[in-house]
């Protein structure tokens, strides 16, 4: 990507350095000049530049964009529109591409863990840590959603390698993690020495599914107390899935909710999702979530 | 929300392409599965704006415009395209099968920057230039 620079002299300017590896990557090289206020027949000259390269009828910009562009006339100079057609996930995308490569040199699976807030997704992580503690399966956890320290405490007893990411940082907190914030909690990961990564995303049924951040496999849990409507309602997040934990069945003869309601509104938005149905109050439930965990790891020699 | 997590990324794409010039305009293309809503992405475009103006203030005059392409789908059990006009569910309005693919309505770009030519920043990418760096042409 072009790096921004300011100099001492309050001039900013970027350099072009990024590599067209990338299907969206930035068209700032077909930039199209369109100046409207050539007011001064002679101006515009400034002496050792380049000339600006006047607008063509390339394929990339038609005309119908050109007469877009609006009327800047209280302005001395000229107004350019630049033809970007870039993806606005693309500088996240690059960085999750890092990240898988970076996961798969060192041989570790990583599952990114999505759910709504409140849906039992610490309580479900700090099982499956038990669990693969059991087995001489290595943990690693990227924790996004802290709600209390209590649960970073929680999830460090299982002799899994916990990095914290502080998602309240950022400008107006974050509601999702993206892939260059996993890259820098990657950093605290000894990769080489793990099996499996959970990535333990902020709790949010819209925004996760949006940013890839270099997950193999994406699990959501979801709490049936939640009700059995929320797939139509959240569509992308739980077409993003190819699982889904429904937790706190428990509580189901107590609901109006019905389990197969549920299944049957996933089943409109992703009919290849697998439903498996758990509970904290009974352990032999996450033995099915084990076995598909199971079928995932890489097998040691 | 999801809004200004995209304004932030928006704002990174709209940087790169004006190279320092500032920014006038800026038009987006968001599909309908994007779950966007448009007020609160100008709205919190509006905070970059501000953000901006307490900073260089190259975005500070970056008005946005947004193109919502709605939801086509492809189905594979009867073969038709459909536009989608309300309900998100991934069902063939047509036949009702789930076995579709969203043709339109996935889009996420940042399509066109309109920058600011001024002539101060003129020489100072001219002399970028003359320094050997190139502008990616
Ligand atoms: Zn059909």
């Amino acid at each position: 990507m072009g790096r921004f620079h300011r100099h001492a002299d309050g001039t900013t300017h970027a350099h072009d350095d990024h590599e067209h590896d990338h299907e969206d990557h930035d068209h700032v090289d077909h930039e199209h000049v369109d100046r409207h206020h050539d007011h001064d027949p002679g101006g515009h000259k400034h002496g050792l530049g380049p000339a600006p390269r006047r607008g063509g009828a390339s394929p990339e910009h038609p005309e119908a964009r050109e007469r877009e562009v609006g009327d800047h006339s209280a302005y001395e100079t000229g107004t350019t529109r630049v033809a970007v057609l870039t993806s606005i996930f693309a500088e996240n995308d690059r960085a999750a591409d890092g990240n898988r490569a970076a996961f798969d040199a060192a041989g570790v699976v990583v599952i990114n863990v999505m759910s709504s807030p409140g849906a039992g997704k610490t309580t479900v992580l700090a099982a499956t840590l038990a669990w693969c503690r059991d087995a001489g399966i290595r943990a690693g956890v990227i924790e996004g959603d802290i709600e209390t320290s209590l649960d970073a405490e929680r999830l460090a007893g299982y002799g899994a390698q916990v990095s914290l990411l502080n998602t309240g940082a950022g400008f107006g907190g974050e509601c999702h993690l993206d892939a260059p914030m996993v890259a820098h909690a990657l950093r605290r990961l000894d990769l080489d020495s793990l099996d499996v990564v959970f990535v333990e995303n902020v709790g949010n049924l819209v925004c996760p599914a949006e940013f890839d951040v270099g997950a193999h496999h994406s699990v959501m849990v979801y709490a049936i107390t939640e009700g059995e409507e929320k797939p139509l309602k959240y569509p992308v997040m739980f077409r993003a899935c190819e699982l889904v934990l429904l937790n706190k069945m428990d509580l189901v003869p107590y609901l109006d909710a019905d389990p197969e309601d549920f299944r049957a509104h996933l089943a409109r938005v992703n009919p290849a999702a697998t439903v498996l149905p758990v509970t904290s109050r009974d352990l032999t439930s996450y033995e099915p979530w084990f076995a598909w965990l199971s079928a995932r790891l890489p097998t040691r020699g | 929300m999801h809004e200004l997590s995209l304004c932030e990324s928006i704002r990174d794409v709209v940087l790169t392409a004006a190279q320092g010039r500032p920014v006038t305009g800026v038009t987006v293309r968001i599909g309908r599965l994007r779950q966007v809503v448009p007020e609160s992405l100008l709205f919190c475009w509006d905070a970059i704006r501000h953000e901006s103006a307490r900073g260089d203030g190259l975005l500070a005059d970056a008005e946005m415009a947004i193109e919502e392409v709605p939801v086509t789908l492809a189905c594979a059990n009867c073969g038709k395209q459909t536009l989608v006009e309300d309900d998100l569910a991934m069902l063939c309005p047509g036949c009702f099968a789930t076995a579709v693919e969203p043709v339109t309505g996935t889009e996420c770009l940042v399509l066109t920057v309109d920058v600011r030519e001024a002539g101060a920043d003129r020489a100072g990418i001219a002399d970028h230039a003359a320094a050997g760096a190139g502008m990616g042409s």
